[in-house]
């Protein structure tokens, strides 16, 4: 007879421990198993949701704990939605959200498009176009700062080559025309590569035979696309603008290294604005309620989106 | 177009996952739009109002 | 003999913190900059005394408030001496995060009649004026200028001035001759290079518009409240010769600085400088040493100005004191660091090494004045700063201000006298949240 671990096991527990497992339902035993990962859960997840969404309704401030904390009702939900500073900030993100994914999408789709025709070295250029996604963002926006640098920048150079105009007649970091566009600008720059990446990882999902069928039925290339490629790849697409939409809607780390919200506000999106409210300014209550608020959007985004890729999925 | 206020009278799942969506679309769209205060104010409660309804609605039946 | 003081002044700490004498490990945090350096050179005569070994932590400009007020706020043990900006001292007083040292001075015999009254006034005191200390003045700061000597020499460029305004080309005496020199500076050619102006502060980050802004607002007479301790803002805050002041700084801001310099501050200024860029420039004395012995722009090429008056004379004051942070577990070491860097030897050792030293020893010194090329204009400033609110609420207030002031100076929107109006609108609802209206 073999000694497992097990057998061993049986044996260790004491009697009464061992009578009581004998009577628990294989469901039970598994309850047992998952309360430790749902009791984490609960820990860091919901309980500080729950907490978060108390704070709200209170004026606490988190670096003067000693002043006292009084429930203020609804007022910190009122004075975010009456407040158009903050609505600014939400058209700045809004902005920043739907031309990043429009182009991030458009350029993506091409590029995957272009690369996954069988050409010599195809390999070496997926490597090489992927290149911006794998820096870091705080690195990204602090040098892209020297490439948009009107007077010594590359970028203007660029555009002054091409164009002919000045390169030091404009600013694209310190204009309030230009800034919004900007930060697009390099979100696409680094981006990109990612929603090209999903994309060709849907493209190469589509067998080849469903190509030589459509071949024998004499569809022309032009149907081809519209009726195969775009149908197949659209659940990965729809995940690429799912990742990228929520990135984006919290999008911090490279604007603030890029134009630190301004000039003025025009680049201040929601979380940094959000930042300075709940850790520079400390209005830890107000600043709750704020990000409750945009939680419940994003929550409410998620759920669509999710339900969108089922349904693709089903088809 | 029948079939959807059908679904919708007999509680199905269908259909009001839609209204709850396009609420919440809705809700998104007044939040982020450059025109109008108003808008803006009431659009949490809109989103709120839609992201309730989609949890509640997805217990529906099919 | 120096070597004698300083050996009597350890025996006296030495009875004074009887039953300590084992070394212990202090940390002291400030921000990375030119003098911090000095400080640590300056700090190796402690370690050689008491025995004690100094870390630093030194964290650069942008983040420091950021990095030291969540230290604080969690009651952190990182540093035990903090160097921390004037306007925290009200925060650190009301939330306890200082030892307030009253006592400790009383019973080392540390009178702050030995340091400069405006430097007590701002690094120390809480509520303010009153004699109720909380740090000891470590480093004294204004906001001046300097600017390139050789260029202000040549003789094509003096006459080219002259013949354009009327009048020499010399050191500015007022705000407006500041901004007429910045503007004839503008866009010249000199050496084949297309220079500027000058190079202001933009920074919308952390405080950076603020303390530009303000260089021109107090020389206008700009006031915080009509009777302190008021918080009365309407008709001060946003009186004429603030409305004047705020637009003549958006034009400085328009006409006479380089290009691309939209969200700039220390750094840049320094950058534009000694890159040959600008012709003057707006930065802290604490660069002044610095700059001074830069091999490309210093020396014989630099000169220093105090900022100029124009109703009256006024600065934006920096500089911050040195506190002991509650939450330390060396509280006694700490408070022997302070004692000894408060002697007026070490203290004018200090000001040899590059820091700004508050003693009335050092800067009442006859030879203080001729020390170095700033040390004149350091005084005049001193004499008239003033500095931001430093009420507990400070960042809440300086955040609003950095947003007003940018949106209207480098972002266009509105007015002045509506930018002016905006702040007091959100300054009224941070004391209005503070119970203080």
């Amino acid at each position: 007879m073999t000694d497992t671990i097990a057998d061993r096991a049986a044996r260790a527990t004491p009697v009464p421990v061992a009578r009581r497992i004998r009577g628990l339902s294989d469901r039970a035993i598994a309850w047992i198993f998952v309360a430790p990962t749902i009791f984490l859960l609960l820990a860091v997840n919901i309980f500080p949701l729950i907490w978060t969404i108390n704070l709200s309704f209170t004026d606490f401030k988190a670096n003067r704990a000693a002043r006292g904390t009084e429930y203020i009702g609804l007022r910190n939900y009122e004075r975010i939605l009456t407040d158009s500073d903050i609505w600014l900030t939400m058209q700045a993100t809004a902005h920043f959200l739907f031309w990043t994914i429009f182009f991030q999408v458009l350029i993506g789709f091409t590029l995957a498009w272009l690369i996954n025709r069988k050409f010599r070295g195809n390999d070496l250029w997926t490597t090489i176009i992927v290149l911006p996604m794998m820096l870091s963002p705080a690195v990204v926006g602090n040098f892209w700062t020297f490439l948009y640098q009107p007077q010594i920048g590359l970028f203007n150079y660029i555009v002054s080559f091409f164009s002919g105009v000045d390169p030091s007649s404009f600013e694209m970091i310190g204009s309030v025309t230009l800034a919004p566009w900007a930060i697009v600008i390099v979100d696409t720059w680094m981006w990109t590569p990612f929603v090209m990446l999903i994309c060709l990882a849907g493209l190469r999902s589509i067998p080849d035979y469903i190509y030589e069928a459509a071949e024998i039925d004499r569809a022309s290339k032009w149907r081809q696309f519209w009726t195969i490629t775009v149908p197949m790849v659209l659940p990965f697409l729809m995940l690429a603008v799912l990742f990228r939409g929520i990135e984006n809607f919290k999008m911090f780390d490279l604007v603030v290294q890029l134009t630190g919200g301004g000039p003025g506000s025009t680049t201040e999106l929601t979380s940094i604005n959000l930042k300075r409210e709940a850790f520079e300014k400390w209005r830890t209550g107000y600043a709750s309620a704020y990000a409750i608020i945009l939680f419940v959007t994003v929550f409410g985004l998620a759920s669509i989106y999710v339900k969108a890729l089922n349904k693709v999925k089903e088809r | 177009m029948s079939g959807f206020l059908n679904g919708l009278l007999r509680l199905r799942r269908g259909p009001w996952e839609m209204v709850a969506s396009i609420l919440i679309g809705l809700g998104v769209v007044m939040l982020m739009q450059p025109f109008w205060l108003a808008a803006y104010t009431w659009s949490f409660l809109t989103t709120l109002a839609g992201t309730v309804m989609f949890i509640v609605v997805s217990h529906f039946p099919e | 003999m120096k070597t004698s003081k300083f050996l009597a002044a350890t025996a006296l700490s030495a009875t004074a913190f009887a039953g300590m004498a084992q070394a212990e490990d202090l940390t002291l945090c400030w921000a990375a900059w030119d003098p911090a350096n000095a400080l640590v050179e300056l700090s190796k005569d402690f370690e050689a005394q008491s025995g004690h070994k100094m870390n630093f932590e030194f964290v650069p400009w942008p983040n420091f408030a950021d990095r030291m007020l969540n230290e604080l706020n969690s009651g952190g043990k990182l540093c035990d001496l903090l160097i921390g900006d004037s306007q925290w001292i009200g925060g650190g007083a009301e939330n306890g995060h200082y030892v307030k040292l009253n006592d400790f001075f009383d019973k080392e015999g540390i009178s702050m009649d030995d340091f400069a009254p405006a430097t007590v006034y701002a690094y120390s005191t809480w509520p303010k004026g009153e004699p109720n200390y909380y740090a000891l003045p470590a480093m004294g700061d204004a906001n001046g200028w300097f600017y390139r000597k050789d260029w202000f020499a040549r003789d094509d460029i003096k006459a080219a001035f002259k013949e354009k305004h009327g009048r020499d080309l010399a050191e500015p005496k007022t705000q407006k001759e500041l901004l007429e020199i910045a503007q004839f500076f503008q866009g010249r050619e000199i050496d084949g290079k297309t220079v500027y102006g000058a190079a202001i502060f933009t920074e919308r980050g952390s405080e950076g518009i603020t303390m530009g802004v303000t260089g021109a607002l107090y020389p206008w007479g700009f006031k915080y409240e009509n009777t302190p301790g008021k918080y009365d803002m309407e008709g001060a805050v946003n009186s004429p010769q603030a409305v004047e002041a705020l637009e003549f700084y958006k034009e400085f801001y328009k006409t006479a600085t380089p290009p691309g310099y939209t969200n700039s501050y220390m750094g840049e200024s320094l950058d534009a400088f000694k890159s040959g860029q600008v012709a003057m420039a707006m930065n802290w004395f604490a660069f002044f040493p610095g700059l001074y012995a830069d091999p490309n722009t210093g020396g014989d090429k630099i000169d220093f100005f105090v900022n100029p008056p124009q109703n009256n004379p006024g600065s934006t004051l920096g500089g911050q004191g040195i506190s002991v942070v509650s939450y330390s577990d060396h509280k006694d070491a700490a408070l022997e660091y302070i004692k000894w860097f408060a002697q007026p030897d070490v203290q004018k050792k200090w000001w040899s090494l590059g820091g700004y030293s508050c003693h009335n020893a050092v800067l009442n010194d006859p030879g203080f004045k001729d020390s170095a090329p700033f040390a004149g204009d350091f005084l005049e400033a001193m004499a008239n700063v003033q500095d931001f609110w430093q009420e507990p609420a400070y960042a809440e207030l300086l955040l609003a201000m950095q947003k007003r002031m940018h949106d209207y100076v480098v972002a266009d929107q509105g007015t002045a006298k509506e930018a002016l109006d905006a702040l007091i609108k959100d300054w009224t609802e941070v004391f209005e949240d503070e119970g203080k209206l």
